[in-house]
């Protein structure tokens, strides 16, 4: 039986003005995603995965057609309800990392909870878990540039996890590291799969495309399977 | 976000960056202390010329030989008050004293430079002649021997009241009372000791010899008054006694060759010249708070450029609009709000050490002053950066390398 609807697009376009010509990253894409998927996104590049994956994350608004996160119209928010459904209901994984130099691994979990108006001591709580979870139990007080790229990207997905959403993106999280590095992560998101994440991951590496249930294939910011 | 919350982040972005936060603060601080110390030597000048006016007693008007003239410039027309045109003398002293029911007094005063001796001492000194009501109306006290008698006026004694400096020019720590001095060859014997008075308008007021005014005309032949200290009844009624007071000089000469000055008019009119000056020091002084200002829009520009990677991910991870402007405004405001006490308290510690060579006074008006405007300098300031952060996109503010 499957589950119910988690994430809906219905004929989403979005396109970018340059130089005076409009490039069309997304051209009427239409998406049902159920809870508890693991979905990967795959295409060439330029063919719109990050685009699509900065919708569904709500960093971005579509130019038209409908966007439905965790049952909420997303393409109607206003700039504080984007910030706060990006706060609960998604976590964010990048291929960069994107921590913040100057705060130590657990400083930087803890922020997404600052956000969320959690109190300081449920805050490093929390922050402790999730970064347990992912096996940084001995590196919290770490600063990134004191980590390995695998480790920093562990520290990414701690953060992701700490509001306990729903959703977990991932925009090719195992772009910038070796394979032995990137064979954890993989493991580590199957495994929030199985606890009930639903999760889309933009990636080649062969090993999303074998756990997960569904491969979605983008070219000139269309679907093409 | 919780207020507190903010305030940590802002304080912890600012640790993180200690040079460069306390390089922003310096125009804030230079500012602010500057403020303070100017305002505060302001200040201490009025209230010392306000005190030295107080000393002179509010009732008093002083009648000077010579027309002075304050024209509407503010300028000073005709001759000084030179002993050519002097005209004031003992009798006519004497009428001011006797014709009006509303002055109290009438001092006439004698000044002369000249040398006391006494043995070998020498001190070139100056002698303050005047009748026994002198100690009175300026509150010269006498703290050793006495004062002179309307007797000892009268017949033109040789006797003096020595102020302490002299005293201790000529005598060091021996008792002079009784001693002969000669003040310009003419032997005086010291009756008594003036009490020390300090400075005046930067003149040391210790340093004279008193004697009566009869002996100053009759010694050294001084006829013409220096000057005529006209005390009133009242300090109510100080106008109307000088306008009595010009009625009988008027009778006593053809024409206005005389001044009458109003301690309270003088007093009005050199603070009120005194109180723009303050505030013209203070106004100077608060453009280099401004320009701390400007100083710290200027960093916060650059921290705002430097941290878009930041503010990208902050605002990924949840943080509305208005956390980011919060971090940033407040950013803004503790760095002018440091500032502004280190100021303060330069300020305070520069106007202390000032103190020791003129009379400085910090005015609270003049902290309180300094403080709101370092905290207005930090909001009006802080916004323009604070605004600019909150309205970065955030997937362009991830990209920015
Ligand atoms: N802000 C933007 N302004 C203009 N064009 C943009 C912008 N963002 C994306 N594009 C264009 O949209 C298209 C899709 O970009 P997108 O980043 O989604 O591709 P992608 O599939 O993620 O590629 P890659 O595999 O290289 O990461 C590209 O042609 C890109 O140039
Ligand atoms: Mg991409």
């Amino acid at each position: 039986m499957k589950k119910p609807v988690i994430i809906k697009l219905s004929r989403v376009k979005k396109y970018f003005p340059l130089d005076g010509v409009t490039v069309k990253a997304l051209n009427d894409i239409s998406l049902e995603i159920h809870q508890q998927e693991l979905i990967s996104i795959i295409g060439p590049s330029g063919s719109g995965k990050s685009t699509l994956m900065n919708l569904i994350g709500c960093l971005d608004k579509p130019t038209k057609g409908r966007l439905i996160i965790n049952n909420k119209a997303a393409e109607n928010m206003n700039t504080d309800e984007l910030a706060r459904l990006r706060n609960k209901d998604i976590g964010f994984v990048f291929q960069s990392f994107n921590l913040l130099p100057r705060l130590t691994a657990l400083d930087n979990v803890e922020l997404p909870l600052i956000y969320a108006g959690v109190d300081r001591k449920r805050r490093k709580n929390i922050a402790r878990e999730k970064l347990t979870a992912v096996g940084l139990t001995d590196r919290l007080h770490h600063f990134p540039n004191q980590l390995s790229g695998g480790q920093q990207q562990r520290v990414a997905i701690a953060r992701a996890l700490v509001n306990n959403p729903k959703i977990i993106l991932a925009d090719e999280p195992t772009g910038n590291l070796d394979s032995k590095s990137g064979d954890e992560i993989v493991k580590i998101l199957q495994d929030l799969h199985r606890k009930g994440k639903t999760i889309i991951v933009v990636s080649h590496d062969p090993d999303f495309a074998k756990i997960s249930q569904r491969i979605i294939k983008l070219k000139d910011g269309k679907i093409i399977n | 976000m919780e207020f507190s919350e903010t305030v940590r982040l802002a304080l912890g972005s600012l640790k993180s960056n200690k040079l460069r936060s306390f390089l922003t603060m310096l125009g804030i601080i230079i500012g602010v202390a500057s403020v303070i110390l100017l305002v505060s030597i302001g200040s201490g000048l009025k209230q010392y010329i306000t005190q030295q006016f107080e000393e002179l007693g509010s009732n008093l008007i002083m009648v000077m030989p010579g027309k002075i003239q304050f024209s509407d410039e503010g300028g000073r027309e005709g001759g000084p008050p030179g002993v050519a045109t002097n005209k004031l003398t003992l009798r006519i002293a004497n009428k001011i004293q006797q014709e009006s029911e509303y002055v109290k007094t009438a001092l006439p005063i004698v000044t002369k430079s000249l040398v006391a001796k006494y043995g070998n001492n020498s001190h070139p000194t100056g002698i303050i002649a005047s009748t026994e009501q002198y100690t009175v109306v300026r509150s010269s006290e006498v703290s050793e021997g006495r004062d002179i008698t309307k007797a000892e006026v009268a017949s033109a004694k040789r006797v003096t009241i020595i102020g302490p400096t002299l005293k201790e020019k000529l005598f060091a720590d021996s008792n002079p009372v009784g001693k002969k001095i000669s003040l310009a060859d003419q032997k005086y014997t010291i009756i008594g000791v003036f009490k020390e008075k300090g400075a005046t308008m930067g003149q040391d007021m210790d340093d004279m010899a008193f004697i009566s005014i009869t002996a100053a005309s009759k010694q050294f032949n001084i006829e013409k008054l220096n000057y005529i200290y006209v005390e009133s009844t009242s300090a109510d009624d100080t106008v109307k006694t000088a306008t009595e007071v010009k009625k009988i000089l008027l009778k006593e000469m053809d024409e206005e060759d005389f001044t009458i000055m109003d301690s309270k008019d003088l007093l009005s009119s050199i603070s009120s010249i005194l109180s723009v000056l303050t505030i013209a020091l203070g106004g100077i002084a608060g453009i280099s708070l401004l320009v701390g200002g400007i100083g710290i829009m200027n960093i916060m520009l650059v921290s705002v450029t430097e941290r878009t990677k930041e503010i990208g991910l902050r605002k990924a991870v949840g943080a509305r609009e208005t956390d980011i402007s919060s971090q940033f405004l407040i950013e803004a405001v503790v760095l002018s709000l440091a500032g502004g006490l280190i100021g303060i308290i330069l300020g305070f510690i520069g106007s202390l050490i000032l103190g020791h060579f003129l009379k400085t006074a910090v005015t609270l008006w003049s902290v309180l002053l300094a403080f709101g405007v370092s905290a207005a300098v930090g909001i009006l300031f802080g916004f323009a950066p604070a605004a600019k952060a909150a309205k970065l996109d955030p997937i362009e503010a991830l990209h920015y390398e």
